[in-house]
């Protein structure tokens, strides 16, 4: 298939602070892809270069095998929404929708229809004279969804649209984005600090750091297969805890570390014995175990919480915390001892 | 509960003082503040029709005669009808030139990267903070030099001084305040810099350029020291006209008469704008955005 977006090297500075070192990235046709990362590592800046908003120092953007570096946002034929919507505040909601086919210079007398069908998608059908401030912000922003299909654009950008939301309607807006974006078959492009939102509608997450892309894969390996430690303490919440390589046969380790001795199975590793390394244990993946079976983890309940769907609890192993989630069906108290274990192929080796 | 339904049906002196106060203060300031405007005005529209024989002194309350000749007299022997044109016209020639240099120099302080922009961005009010007489003086003598002493040309040049700093400076912040979100979307759905200005900046540096124009209009209506050394004799405007009743042959009654006349179109323009910014403005300026 072919890519709809080719970033290549591509460096950004602010004067003599470099936002983005060498980024590298191609998006296939029809992906929905996020760029994820922690408030300041350049999202918005990568995205604001795919539109065209700025330029960049080094390197190449390509939209499908045209380079896009000096052409202007206006004839890029990208369509972004806004964390602040950034609706015209004098048009109707009706105009608003309507901008995008004026400028392609869509036939007159089709707008009517495309601005009625482009409303009906994301829920807004008898909305179209309303002001924008006379709207909520779910509302406002399907307008701004509204407005960026309706001109069918290369690329859907997206830059935190649902930040201003509260947390049900945030769910409910993103649902609506990933069917509008899937029905249209759309690259889209998505930015977030959510880790939950990453994962919820993504077809690739990217995670950045600091200007730099860190991992770049599906949602799964992300959360199952973080290649450092910075994507595994990002995405989820996780149990990273130094250990050391004992033995190894092939894919099959054997780690020494403060829960005690574990055995673990992770055929992306390639660290040898003697070596000193971080091992990941999601808290889901722990269940209550007889005491003595493989992979037992031994400690005192400190704090059990309920939380609906799962108990929440940190348990102390030997002086070191360890963080579960069970389910709800098991009764622990706290300060009780309690033994856990984690199947040795749920066990991620990871550098120091 | 039973306590509780006492306390809300008989409220404490001190709160009952309270509430009082919450209703009479705001009334107190509402009365001296259109007593202030008003008594004024009152005053003006009864010296414009009191009988220039009878006359009114102290210790009468009211006049001792009303007249409309006063009227009569303007209208008649003043030829008061050439300086309400010529301050009609300076004041809108002096709205549009003000409004044609503020709104590119406003966009390139508001929205580029210039070096020194505070700076000239404090420059710009110097005109308003020096003493009116000294700029008047002085502006005159530039004038002069330029040939256009007793031009049109060279008043409504010499009122486009006092209107452009606060032109400028509102239209500035309305361009600093136009969300650059807003802007990119236009530019990312397909709009050239020109549409970028007709349909995101106009729009919503409007509510500016209202307030700019009423000023600078207003501001040359009545402005006098710049007409005076500039225009007289051959550019008389309704303030000169004034200044000749109130100053060199005082006569209250046509005074009063003159400075009604000079009010009409003020009022008028205010009500016209008031207006067009409650219903077209308001809600973009003020809208959650
Ligand atoms: N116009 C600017 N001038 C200087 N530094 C900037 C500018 N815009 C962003 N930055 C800096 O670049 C870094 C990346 O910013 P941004 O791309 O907005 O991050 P994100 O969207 O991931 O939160 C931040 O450290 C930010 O402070
Ligand atoms: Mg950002």
């Amino acid at each position: 298939m072919e890519n709809s977006l080719t970033i290549k090297n591509v460096s950004k500075f602010y004067g003599s602070f470099q936002a983005l070192d060498k980024i590298n990235l191609a998006v296939p046709e029809g992906q929905f892809v996020t760029l994820l990362g922690p408030s300041g590592c350049g999202k918005t800046t990568l995205l604001r270069i795919i539109a065209g908003f700025l330029s960049c120092e080094e390197g190449e953007v390509y939209f499908g095998d045209r380079l896009m570096n000096d052409v202007p946002p206006e004839k890029r034929d990208t369509a972004m929404c806004f964390q602040s919507y950034a609706l015209f505040p004098n048009k109707s909601v009706y105009e608003n929708i309507r901008f995008g086919l004026r400028m392609h210079k869509v036939p007159k007398e089709q707008h009517k229809k495309l601005v009625e069908e482009a409303m009906e998608m994301v829920n807004l059908t008898g909305l179209g004279s309303r002001r924008p401030y006379e709207l909520s912000g779910g509302q406002q922003q399907r307008v701004s969804l509204a407005r960026c299909i309706v001109v069918r654009p290369r690329l859907l950008l997206f830059d935190e649209p649902l930040s201003n939301l509260d947390a049900k309607l945030r769910e409910k807006v993103r649902v609506e984005i990933r069917q509008v974006q899937r029905q249209l078959g759309i690259t889209a492009i998505y930015v977030t600090h959510d880790q939950a939102e990453a994962l919820a509608i993504s077809d690739r997450i990217v995670t950045m750091s600091a200007g730099r892309i860190v991992q770049n894969a599906d949602p799964r390996t992300i959360y199952e297969r973080p290649n450092s430690k910075y994507v595994a303490d990002f995405i989820g919440t996780a149990n990273i805890i130094p250990c050391s390589v004992e033995s190894r046969e092939g894919d099959r380790f054997v780690l020494k570390c403060a829960y005690g001795t574990l055995r673990a199975i992770d055929r992306d590793c390639t660290l040898q014995p003697g070596a000193q390394a971080s091992l990941l244990i999601r808290p889901e993946d722990l269940f209550l175990a007889a005491p003595g079976s493989e992979n037992a983890i031994t400690g005192t309940t400190r704090t059990v919480v309920y939380m609906g769907n799962v108990l929440d609890m940190f348990v102390d192993v030997n002086g070191t915390s360890l963080r579960a989630g069970i389910t709800k069906e098991n009764v622990v108290t706290e300060n009780a001892p309690v033994t856990f274990a984690v199947k040795p192929d749920r066990i991620r080796i990871l550098e120091a | 509960m039973q306590g509780n339904t006492n306390t809300k049906t008989v409220p404490s002196p001190a709160r009952l003082t309270r509430k009082l106060l919450r209703i009479l203060l705001p009334a107190a300031f509402i009365l001296i503040f259109f007593a202030w405007i008003l008594i004024p005005m009152a005053y003006t529209v009864l010296w414009s029709v009191t009988d220039p024989k009878a006359g009114w002194a102290y210790p009468n309350a009211l006049p001792l005669g009303y007249s409309l000749d006063t009227w009569e007299y303007v209208f008649k022997f003043v030829k008061i009808w050439d300086p309400i044109k010529n301050s009609l016209l300076i004041a809108l020639a002096t709205t549009a030139v003000a409004f044609l240099f503020s709104l590119p120099a406003a966009y390139a302080l508001g929205r580029l990267d210039l070096k020194g922009k505070s700076l000239i961005k404090n420059l710009i009010l110097l005109p308003m903070i020096l003493p009116g007489m000294a700029m008047a003086i002085y502006v005159g003598r530039v004038i002069n030099r330029m040939g256009l002493s007793g031009t049109y040309a060279g008043v409504i040049l010499a009122h486009c001084l006092g209107g452009i700093p606060y032109m400028l400076r509102v239209l500035i912040v309305g361009f600093e305040v136009v969300p650059q979100d807003i802007l990119d979307a236009a530019a990312n759905l397909g709009g050239g810099p020109g549409v970028r200005f007709r349909e995101v900046y106009l729009p919503m540096i409007a509510p500016s350029v209202v307030s700019g124009g009423i000023f600078t209009f207003i501001n040359s209506m009545e402005e006098f020291t710049m007409t005076f050394i500039i225009g007289l004799p051959t550019i008389k405007t309704i303030p000169t006209v004034l200044f000749s009743f109130l100053g060199e042959s005082y006569s209250a009654t046509r005074g009063a008469v003159v400075t009604l006349i000079l009010l009409v179109p003020n009022l008028i323009l205010l009500m016209i704008v008031e207006k067009c910014i409650k219903t077209e403005y308001m809600g973009a300026a003020l809208g959650k955005m």
